[in-house]
């Protein structure tokens, strides 16, 4: 028979939980679920694997009494924290929990959050941060919104330390969005997501324009328009779906490498030449050549709705993840501007921060001429791609499929800029620029000179056709280490990053370089 | 099920897989565990829905 002194202890502990899994009340959790979001606890439950997650500090409470904050005051201060496993390795997250108290941003749930994520700084693994919240909460002044820094400041220590991810599961809104806007990857939700420093109320107030909260700052808008959402899903479940396909890729942290993954090769190269056109100016899909010969199926494709003329993600190779950089014909010629500068360098520094060699797709005729790219700073962009291939110490290797013209080619992994290997195919043209436009210059005044101009430009554009349009001359220079046939591709590309895999390069001590942001 | 045939059950599985006889297991605790809140709102809804699930091999 147990002590009665025990069984009181336990009936006590047991009507604590009950109210701390009460959370803000049955009425606040229905209407959760009635606009079609999870809990903050049931988001965990899907985030991590099955029975899995463990609960940090779940009696917490605010020690602020003004505004009636004394009466208001719930176990968790609105925020559920700890640790779990996804793949079967530890990560850690907070999700906030929009039925106490708005989710709002008092001093105890900040400090909660920053317990997690020193944690999981100390054990090295990933952090996810799940936010739905109103903001900072406005009761407890100062103390809420400095909880903010020290989020902020933990963020930066552990980028590029560890995989940081942020999940948008309702709003987030003013100081708070700067969290995820540190984090390596933001995931939103089609209906119940907004992310913006200033709401709509605040706008009108302001600038007198009105406009809606998902129209301002919706999943599609940070998709696809401002870039800052890495990825969107129908719903919470298959957003945190996502969220452990993402992680399956990364590794733990810096020191670690991704988990090996088997799955199916495949080698579809045979068909490359029916996929991608001689003609330079006929445009495909460079994701059909991608999925000729990464594993099945293991291609996720980051932000496929912002800078689409630059396709980037993951994917795997035997097993084994890699990050791809590829040219999209499909749009802008897959021309290089402001936004895919801006996508394909993070990107590439990701890469480089985790140990994720990359490959890099080719056939870009130039960067975007014009006012609007001159004047909005392309040349401060653009060196961004530079600088993160140049930087990248992972293992680089290039194909360059068509065109590589000018500015770009250089920008687009070439091997000053510290490519391992560059491999092209036999349709490749590696030159300044199109020939077009070259014998423009070039031969301008001999066409002028000549009795029949378009006679003479045929035949300018044939020699230089002839002379540099293709990529022997980049071979014999050392520039291309080798023409592949179509068919060598998938061979070529997996043997030189199974090669690869024990590189050693290093750059000169520093305390970090200053990439032109 | 009733909760006699279920831990019957469990019963005989323990008593093979240590290959002694039934009568010898001695249950001493017994707890029914609760659907997860999210097991629940999959099933109220009617959600198709599979955990991403990988190994590391």
């Amino acid at each position: 028979m147990m002590d009665a002194k025990w069984q009181k202890g336990i009936d006590r502990l047991i009507h604590k939980r009950e109210v701390i899994a009460a959370a803000g009340g049955l009425d606040r959790i229905a209407k959760q679920h009635s606009s079609g979001k999870l809990t903050a606890r049931e988001r965990m439950d899907a985030l991590f694997d099955d029975d899995s997650f463990c609960e940090f500090n779940d009696m917490i409470t605010s020690r602020a009494t003004d505004f009636g904050m004394d009466k208001k005051k719930r176990p968790g201060d609105g925020v559920v924290t700890g640790y779990g496993y996804i793949h079967g390795r530890l990560a850690f997250a907070s999700s906030q929990d929009f039925t106490v108290e708005g989710g709002s941003l008092g001093e105890a749930q900040a400090m909660k959050i920053c317990h997690a994520m020193d944690k999981a700084l100390e054990m090295k693994a990933p952090f996810i941060s799940i936010n739905d919240s109103g903001g900072a909460r406005i009761e407890e002044g100062i103390d809420g919104l400095s909880g903010y820094a020290d989020i902020f400041y933990r963020n930066t220590a552990a980028s590029g330390v560890i995989p940081q991810i942020s999940v948008i599961l309702g709003p987030c809104a003013g100081g708070a969005c700067y969290s995820p806007a540190i984090t390596d990857y933001i995931f939103m939700t089609e209906k119940n997501s907004q992310m913006y420093i200033t709401g709509p109320a605040v706008v009108k107030s302001v600038t007198g324009e009105v406009i809606s909260s998902s129209d301002l700052g919706g999943a599609s808008v940070h998709s696809s328009t401002s870039g800052v959402a890495h990825f969107v899903y129908p719903d919470d479940l298959s957003c945190l779906n996502g969220v452990r396909r993402l992680l399956g890729y990364l590794p733990q942290n810096n020191e670690d490498k991704p988990m090996h993954v088997e799955g199916i090769p495949r080698d579809n190269s045979l068909l490359l030449g029916d996929i991608v056109p001689v003609d330079s100016r006929k445009p495909y899909d460079v994701r059909k050549v991608i999925h000729t010969f990464v594993d099945e199926g293991s291609f996720l494709e980051i932000q496929e709705d912002f800078a689409r003329n630059l396709v980037i993600g993951f994917a795997r190779l035997d097993g084994d993840t890699i990050g791809i950089v590829a040219n999209q014909s499909q749009f802008m010629a897959g021309a290089l501007e402001i936004n895919a500068s801006d996508k394909g360098a993070r990107f590439i520094r990701f890469c480089d921060c985790f140990n994720i060699p990359i490959l890099t797709l080719v056939d870009v005729p130039a960067f975007l001429p014009g006012s609007q790219q001159e004047h909005g700073g392309i040349i401060r962009h653009g060196a961004k791609l530079l600088f993160a291939y140049s930087e990248a110490t992972v293992p680089k290797v290039g194909l360059i499929m068509r065109k590589a013209y000018g500015g770009a080619y250089i920008a687009m992994n070439s091997k000053g800029t510290g490519a391992d290997l560059v491999y092209a195919w036999p349709i490749a043209e590696i030159a300044v620029m199109g020939a077009a436009g070259a014998v423009s210059i070039i031969g301008r005044k001999e066409i002028e000179r000549a009795e029949d101009p378009s006679a003479k430009k045929e035949e300018l554009l044939d020699e230089y056709n002839r002379k540099f349009m293709n990529p022997y001359i980049a071979a014999e220079h050392g520039y291309v280490d080798e023409v592949i046939l179509p068919e060598e591709t998938r061979t070529r590309i997996a043997g030189a990053f199974r090669m690869l895999k024990t590189k050693e390069r290093s750059l000169p001590k520093k305390k970090h370089g200053n990439i032109p942001l | 099920m009733e909760t006699e045939k279920i831990l019957a059950m469990a019963v005989a599985a323990v008593a093979e897989e240590k290959g002694v006889q039934p009568k010898h297991v001695r249950v001493l605790s017994f707890k029914e565990i609760q659907k997860s809140s999210l097991e629940k709102f999959i099933e109220d809804n009617h959600i198709s829905y599979h955990k991403y699930q990988l190994e590391d091999s």
